[in-house]
């Protein structure tokens, strides 16, 4: 339910990036005489019975996959887990590279695949684990079992891991009014043009595709900083790649604070994101 | 004696230029295609053949064969029954042989009308990058087309309406472009997950005003749903 609503805060596309985007769905047939251009990001939402063709592309025409139809905009998988396992691993590559290269009988083909994946689930087959009823009935292998199905390559690869508590009765009739998708829009766009200034004369535009000599430039800790990196390194046992994710994320936070330098609370908001319990079956 | 026309493939999501010569030669009738076609392509023949007719042209009744080139590339689709039409009617000399600036792309129907087809956008850049001036395509596909640019663009509807203009008899007005902020304000996608066969009504209102719990039409009541059961579709 939240996922569905991301694409109201995402920022808005470029016309490079329109034009990327809509040369994929166009060899797709996903565009008609009414609806000839993608303006905004996409997000597609496959049902996780999809193979490991339909995910990454291919095909006697070597038609573009979920991947690449998400091109600049948002691949959300519901129920994570229950994607098969070959579905899931083939993720691993184009998030690293943005892209995706189909190799078969008919030749091979390069697709584009930057998007933004992200992935729900339950805590457990039941999906009470953690409730404070206690309501759980899963053992303790059934639960390992469950959440060993995300492999920890691919985790590694997820900058942000949440886990969302079950929402009480009161706060949810509560009639609060929240903060506007518009709101959070423009502080969202106000980051991406701070980083379009900062990455400007690159071939990049946002922090998340930063290269590692530019995390070194961009992503300067202070003393107080460094202090608290390495403890979480220490303590949560991250790799080298989640090193240089941490601080992209870290980063982002303190354009999104407007800040120039990346401060201590920043970094610790980066570490939290990356501290999920749960998903190391220490919940 | 060859005619040759251009027209455009697809390799993954970018597009190459397929020059599509038609040699019409004494001997037997057949009707030939080579250059490694699908069975999209080979079909291409009897689509062709039928709507030649129907446009009350002549099938001509001697040896044709038509090569795709570059002849090692795969070719798929129904991209190639237009300039097969007009490959075919150049060499029987219904029609001046066309423009060596211009490129066709589209499918026929067996009554001669033009039916859209997949993958304009990446055809038409390569198009734009091949040096191509003029670009036909399907009446469907032409907004689309138009988002490539330096290219002028004409949206056919049928063949005998492309047969006029190609004659001079009746010119068609190419479909204009207009700059990079009116083709995007101009043509609002709704980029859901939802595939356009299986949820048309989601792509035929593309999001623009805030969802609303009635609609205009009843403008008594037409006020923002306040109960929240209304799925925001757009920011709000």
């Amino acid at each position: 339910m939240l996922a569905r609503r991301l694409p109201s805060i995402l920022p808005d596309m470029t016309h490079e990036e329109a034009l990327e985007s809509t040369e994929i769905w166009s060899v797709a047939g996903l565009t008609d005489s009414k609806h000839p251009m993608l303006t905004q990001r996409p997000f597609r939402s496959p049902h996780h019975t999809l193979s490991a063709a339909a995910m990454s592309g291919g095909g006697r025409a070597l038609s573009p996959g979920e991947i690449s139809l998400a091109h600049h905009g948002v691949l959300f998988l519901d129920e994570f887990p229950e994607f098969h396992r070959d579905v899931l691993e083939s993720l691993r590559a184009p998030l690293e590279d943005g892209e995706v290269t189909i190799t078969r009988a008919a030749g091979s083909v390069t697709l584009p695949s930057r998007f933004m994946l992200v992935g729900a689930m339950n805590p457990c087959r039941c999906g009470w684990y953690g409730h404070p009823s206690g309501r759980c009935r899963c053992s303790q292998k059934d639960v390992e079992k469950y959440v060993s199905k995300i492999s920890g390559p691919l985790l590694d690869r997820m900058d942000l891991q949440i886990s969302v508590p079950s929402v009480e009765f009161e706060a949810m009739r509560r009639r609060e009014k929240a903060e506007s998708s518009a709101a959070v829009r423009e502080r969202v766009n106000a980051a991406r043009d701070i980083q379009k200034k900062r990455f400007a004369g690159t071939p990049i535009t946002c922090n998340a595709y930063m290269t590692a000599p530019m995390v070194g430039e961009f992503c300067r800790l202070d003393a107080a900083g460094e202090k608290l990196l390495k403890g979480a390194f220490d303590r949560l046992g991250l790799t080298a790649r989640s090193h240089d994710k941490l601080l992209r994320v870290a980063r982002t936070i303190a354009d999104l604070d407007g800040s120039e330098r990346i401060e201590s609370y920043h970094l610790a908001e980066a570490i939290q994101y990356r501290n999920t319990d749960i998903l190391r079956g220490e919940g | 004696m060859v005619t040759t026309v251009r027209s455009l493939g697809l390799q993954g999501i970018s597009g190459y230029e397929v020059t599509v010569e038609c040699f019409l030669s004494g001997g037997l009738p057949a009707f030939d295609v080579v250059g490694l076609g699908d069975t999209a392509v080979k079909e291409a023949r009897e689509r062709v053949r039928a709507a030649i007719k129907n446009c009350g042209a002549k099938f001509p009744v001697s040896r044709i064969t038509v090569n795709l080139a570059p002849a090692n590339l795969k070719k798929e689709g129904t991209v190639y029954d237009l300039p097969l039409l007009l490959g075919i009617l150049a060499g029987e000399g219904e029609i001046d042989a066309p423009d060596p600036a211009s490129a066709f792309i589209g499918e026929l129907s067996l009554t001669g009308a033009l039916r859209p087809i997949s993958g304009v956008l990446p055809m038409a850049m390569a198009a734009a990058r091949a040096g191509v001036k003029t670009l036909y395509v399907p009446g469907a596909n032409a907004a689309e087309a138009t988002l490539a640019d330096g290219l002028t663009v004409y949206g056919v509807e049928n063949a005998p309406q492309l047969l006029r203009h190609l004659r001079g008899e009746e010119r068609l007005a190419p479909r204009s472009a207009g700059n990079r902020q009116s083709r995007r304000t101009a043509f609002p996608i709704s980029p859901t997950s939802w595939d356009r066969r299986t949820s048309s009504a989601r792509w035929k209102s593309p999001p623009q005003a805030p969802t609303t719990c009635f609609s205009s039409a009843r403008p008594v009541r037409a006020s923002p749903c306040s109960r929240g059961v209304c799925p925001p579709s757009s920011p709000t």
